[in-house]
């Protein structure tokens, strides 16, 4: 069943998963086949990073590629008649101790046994004020959303890993020419990815370099170009670009429990090794959330899935480092 | 009267001239993840704001001259006017109470 939270109410559950990505959907299908009854919080992103991407080539059991916001579509769906409880909310203030309450942006507040935090990551900027400044005016971290608007124009994306280079192929089919931009002289992105990425007729790679500025105009308040300073020769260029799209990482999205559990280096939830547990019992993490090494949709619904299972454990009085029972399916 | 008026070329003057000073505008489009996310936030902000300001919506497919002639690059955007002018942007997703203070402060 699906509802929309409503002011001043209380919920309580026994397991509650915070997050709609593929982590926070597997282990609510997991915790519903275990009879948990959960809830499941979407977040303000229902769907999460997964519906602004497009094609999907890497998550296992599709021989072709699929589209980002159909599988995750799909992963909905599934929880959904598993017997997932899924609520369109927002969790607002977290109080993982005493009595255990999370405050929703509609007002409701969630009381719970269990909680699966799998609140993912979000898109990361450059922190230039110049950024800030022309968001919406030709700055932005979503191509899927904001390509349309560059048909046959230049547009500049920043940054070396898989998003910047799906960015930069997504882009090249709308936009004149696609240059990317990478403070090293190597990217981190699939070796599949780049070599496309070589070989596009659109694309080309300024390495070494990073944005210094983004310029533009007043009224409209629109992009017309980058400062680039080269990190080596320290020299600085102007680029002519309408378009200047970011996508230079992700920060797990960590600030309603930063001062509650212990954090990695980079903002992630610490959980045990081998386990999605955190510091407090039945408080786990799952999902991009915690995951500083791998950030896959995959790897995530993995842990999306350790997550119900350990939470199963957990609300069952079970000690969580049982070796499990061999389950088949 | 929906809350929310679809707009297009062909009515978006007269929204703009209909008595009430201030004016909400949601530039979106179909293909748009975070923009049909938005939509159930937006409308909600417009039946409960309905009295201090009037609500429309743009598909930039659909009127994408209307997009342009506001310089709009990026989707989902809310434009506020006031007697007229665009005096707030709040662009992509965002929660309710972002909407609701930009829609109260030209109010």
């Amino acid at each position: 069943m699906t509802a929309v939270a409503t002011n001043g109410k209380v919920m309580h559950r026994r397991l509650i998963i915070l997050g709609s990505g593929p982590a926070g959907y597997t282990a609510a299908i997991y915790a519903a086949r275990a009879g948990l009854s959960p809830l499941l919080l979407t977040g303000l992103e229902p769907g999460g990073q997964l519906t602004i991407t497009t094609d999907v080539e890497n998550y296992p059991g599709f021989a072709d590629p699929i589209q980002g916001p159909w599988l995750v579509e799909q992963m909905r769906e599934q929880a959904l008649r598993m017997g997932t409880e899924i609520v369109t909310d927002m969790v607002t203030e977290a109080r993982l101790t005493g009595k255990r309450t999370l405050k929703g942006d509609s007002g409701t507040t969630y009381s719970y046994d269990a909680l699966i935090i799998a609140t993912g990551a979000r898109a990361k900027w450059l922190g230039l004020p110049s950024e800030a400044h022309f968001q919406g005016g030709g700055v932005s971290a979503c191509a899927t959303c904001d390509g349309f608007f560059y048909r046959g124009r230049t547009v500049v994306v920043v940054g070396g890993g898989n998003t910047a280079v799906e960015e930069a192929l997504f882009l090249a089919g709308i936009a004149g020419r696609v240059i990317l931009v990478h403070r090293r002289d190597s990217l981190r992105a699939e070796k599949v990815l780049q070599d496309r990425l070589f070989a596009h007729p659109k694309i080309e790679v300024i390495w070494n370099a990073e944005v210094a500025e983004i310029i533009g105009t007043e009224t409209p308040r629109v992009v017309t170009g980058v400062i680039l300073k080269d990190r080596i020769a320290g020299t600085v260029e102007k680029l002519d670009a309408e378009g200047v799209f970011v996508a230079i990482g992700h920060s797990p999205a960590t600030e309603l429990f930063s001062n509650q559990l212990p954090l990695k280096p980079g903002g992630y939830l610490r959980t045990k090794p081998g386990s999605t547990a955190t510091a407090l019992p039945g408080v786990f993490a799952a999902g991009d959330v915690t995951d500083d090494q791998f950030r896959q949709a995959v790897t995530a619904a993995g842990q999306g899935c350790m997550a119900a299972l350990e939470a199963d454990r957990y609300l069952a009085g079970l000690p969580l480092d049982l070796p499990a029972e061999p389950a088949s399916d | 009267m929906a809350d929310v008026t679809t707009l297009d070329t062909s009515n978006f003057e007269g929204f703009m001239q209909a008595p009430g000073t201030v004016k909400v505008v949601r530039f979106w489009a179909t293909w748009c993840r975070p923009c049909i996310a938005l939509e159930p936030t937006y409308n909600e902000v417009a039946g409960e704001m309905k009295d201090s300001a009037n609500f429309g919506e743009v598909d930039i497919d659909l009127a994408p001259e209307i997009a342009g002639a506001f310089g709009i690059r990026s989707v989902p955007t809310v434009l506020v006017f006031k007697d007229g002018k665009p005096v707030d942007m709040v662009v992509g997703l965002n929660p309710k109470d972002k909407y609701t203070t930009a829609v109260k402060s030209a109010a």
